[in-house]
Order: structure tokens, then C-alpha cells, then sequence
């Protein structure tokens, strides 16, 4: 069957789709779907008692026909133009939440860097511990992505020169500290549909990355890039939070029903902050 | 007879209005010499306009640096830009009739000031213009 365009892969990219998603090996050999040296931490959002993020605007952007995906997709990816793209020139390096269960405030945080980058902001590595942190009292505890990325927009987030990444320590929440994490706040986010592909796929047309929960995984990551898959069907580039030893430099790609979050958040403006 | 309008002091008049319109960027078409610049894209909030990594590279690495980081920014109209730099917030605050639009500043410290091509090679042309090859 001719499919007519295919997205190019990076090199040994995974592919993690409904046949295999409990185990996945990556050129390294180890499993990496099951997080087995890595923390995940996501626990879905009660929908009754959150049902909508607070601050966050409504969808409230264009839905791109998918009849018209991959003629997009094809011109970026010739361009060199799509998110995923602009990660690669870039540099930017994926996040490593270690043992921890934030992957729900990695996920926004890495949402937050991507839009530093957009802006040609300089890079600064940024702490998912200290938003993750205040929300649960210090404690090593999952959540969702729509708490975290409402405590980045209302208190900002930390550099990581003055809160480490993973540290669950209260020696860091400090006036200055704070104030510090006030200049790295997220101005704008999108609150997308629950299981809403259609959306996510208008997001990562338009080039804006997506914190995504997916419960099957219990796991949040980033969004950065839609793909076509060779059958045709398509699939969803993410930013993992596990270091660059998981998939491609951190990248990997979901199909099938795994590629459906279900929670998921798109930023949009993050304040302009020189080093 | 003294003329209504000397000579000498009409010619200083002109060379005052030139003056300022160099100073202003000359209308931005004034052609600038090229080398390292500063430039600020502003743009609505569906879509940033520079998203090809061929002009986003020739920016990291034609644009003055400010510490390890070039120049470029591209900025919603509606960014919180309190704790960016002076040089950029100055350019901010520089009128702009439409979206998107851009500043590009010499070292010298004059600007042009338009608005943004769509397309990727008229992107890069703009900017080589300005920035050298």
C-alpha cells in the first residue's frame, strides 16, 4: 500500500505502539517503557473535582482537518522546520527525574524550556522539584499536569543553579528563590480535550510542545512533533523525562492508542527573561 | 539684495534633516553596514513566524551575543518582557503597525524596521541583507 509521505525517524527512535508497549528495547538493550531505573508519578486527574485547570484559555485555536496533516508535516519536515527540528538545532537536552514521581512537573517544565527556546531566550535549566515540591508539601508524590503547570504560571519556576532538579528539600524554598522563580512564568497555556488527538496534532502543526499525561503508562511527558507512520497511521513524538539513555537522546514515538493522552496541556507564551 | 531663504543656512537645514533620518533608520530602507546585529521578531499568538532552523541557525550565529546567547528574540505582542534586557526592551516599545514584525539593529544602533517576510528564503535574505552572508 502506498501511503504516499513518511516521516523520517532519528536514528534507532523507538516506536512504542499497542504490540509492544511493555517492552521496548532501544539500541541499548535495557527495557525502557516500564521505567524500571527511572520514576513516572502520574496519577490521573479527578475530573469531578477538576473540571477544568484553573487559568488555563480553552482550545481555542483552528483544528487543522487531518486531511491536511501530512502535506504540513511533509513541508516542515523538508523545511526543517518542526518542533522537533528546532530541539535538534538547538540542543536541548531532555530532563532526568530520576527516582522521583514528578514526571507530571517535568512534563510542564520541559514545556517551559521548549518556549525559552522558541523565544531565543537563553538556556536555562530548570527545576521540576521546586514546582512539584510546593504542591505536595515536600513530599515524593505524583500528580498531573495541569497542577503543575498552574503552579508555573501563578510562582514560576526555578533555575536549577538554585533548586537541583530532583531535590525534595525544604533548604531551597527561599525568598530569593522565589522571587527568582517568578521571572519564569508561563503567561499563556491551553487547556486541550480529554483524549483529543485531533487537538494535540493542531498543536504540534502550529510548533507548540504539550505537557501530556497518559494513564495506560501513568506517566506525563512532553509532546514535540507529530509523525507519519509508515502504514499510513500517525504517531506522537515525545520528550521523555528519563534522561538521554531513553529512546533517542530522550525522544521516542507513540501510536496506536498509546499515543491518545489523556490529559493533556499547550503553552503558548512563557515570559521573556534574559540571563 | 539677502535672499528670503540663504544658502548656508538651508543647506545646514538639510544636512540637520538628514541627520535625523539616518538616525531614525532612514524610513527602513537606509541600507545599514553589514555585520553583527540584534534582531526582535513580534508576532500574534497562533503561530511564531521564524520556525526554519536554517534561519533560526543563521541568527545564533550572525546576531551579536549577549554573554553566550545571541541576540534574536521572537516575541508574542503580548510578552511580559519586565525582566529581558534594556537593548531589547527598547526595541519593544519601537512602533509597529502589523503582525508579525521586526527590528534589526546594527551595532551601530540604527534600525530597520518592518514587516517579516513569510517565506523562509525572503526570511534569510532580509536578514543576510543586514547581517552578511
Amino acid at each position: 500500500m502506498n501511503v504516499g509521505f513518511v516521516s523520517r525517524l532519528l536514528s534507532g527512535e523507538p516506536v512504542i505502539g499497542d504490540a509492544n508497549a511493555h517492552r521496548i528495547a532501544p539500541a541499548n538493550g535495557s527495557v525502557v517503557i516500564q521505567g524500571d531505573h527511572y520514576g513516572r508519578g502520574m496519577i490521573p486527574r479527578d475530573r469531578r473535582a477538576h473540571p477544568k485547570i484553573y487559568g488555563a484559555q480553552p482550545f481555542d485555536m483552528e483544528l487543522i482537518p487531518e486531511s491536511e496533516w501530512a502535506v504540513m508535516l511533509e513541508q516542515q519536515e523538508k523545511e526543517k522546520s518542526s518542533l522537533t527540528d528546532q530541539i535538534l538545532e538547538a540542543g536541548l537536552p531532555p530532563l532526568n527525574q530520576q527516582q522521583t514521581s514528578f514526571c507530571w512537573a517535568n512534563s510542564s517544565t520541559m514545556v517551559a524550556q521548549i518556549l525559552r527556546m522558541q523565544e531565543g531566550e537563553p538556556q536555562v535549566p530548570l527545576s521540576p522539584a521546586s514546582v512539584a515540591c510546593p504542591i505536595n508539601g515536600f513530599r515524593n508524590q505524583g500528580g498531573w499536569c495541569g497542577q503543575s503547570i498552574t503552579r508555573i504560571a501563578d510562582n514560576g519556576i526555578a533555575p536549577q543553579s538554585l533548586w537541583p532538579a530532583n531535590a525534595i528539600d525544604r533548604q531551597y524554598f527561599t525568598d530569593a528563590e522565589q522571587a527568582e522563580a517568578a521571572k519564569y512564568r508561563i503567561q499563556k497555556w491551553i487547556e486541550l480535550g480529554n483524549r483529543n488527538f485531533a487537538q494535540v496534532a493542531t498543536c504540534m502543526l502550529k510548533r507548540k510542545p504539550c505537557a501530556v499525561d497518559f494513564n495506560w503508562w501513568s506517566h506525563s511527558v512532553a509532546a514535540i512533533g507529530l509523525v507519519r507512520n509508515k502504514d499510513g497511521t500517525w504517531g506522537l513524538r515525545i520528550y521523555n523525562s528519563w534522561g538521554t539513555t531513553f529512546g533517542t537522546n530522550g525522544m521516542a514515538v507513540l501510536t496506536g492508542s498509546k499515543m491518545v493522552p489523556d490529559d493533556a496541556v499547550c503553552g503558548e507564551i512563557i515570559m521573556a527573561k534574559a540571563a | 539684495m539677502t535672499p528670503a531663504f540663504p544658502v548656508k543656512q538651508t543647506i545646514n537645514l538639510a544636512l540637520i534633516a538628514l541627520l535625523v533620518w539616518l538616525h531614525f533608520g532612514g524610513g527602513g530602507v537606509l541600507p545599514l553596514a553589514a555585520g553583527p546585529i540584534r534582531v526582535l521578531v513580534i508576532y500574534d499568538t497562533v503561530e511564531q513566524p521564524i520556525n526554519a532552523t536554517s534561519v533560526i541557525h543563521y541568527l545564533r550565529t550572525h546576531c551579536v551575543k549577549d554573554g553566550d546567547t545571541a541576540a534574536f528574540r521572537q516575541w508574542a505582542a503580548t510578552v511580559d518582557a519586565t525582566n529581558e534586557s534594556p537593548d531589547f526592551k527598547k526595541l519593544f516599545a519601537l512602533p509597529r503597525t502589523k503582525l508579525p514584525w521586526v527590528f534589526i539593529q546594527s551595532q551601530s544602533g540604527k534600525v530597520l524596521s518592518g514587516p517579516l517576510p513569510a517565506v523562509i528564503d525572503d526570511q534569510l535574505a532580509l536578514f543576510k541583507k543586514w547581517g552578511g552572508p
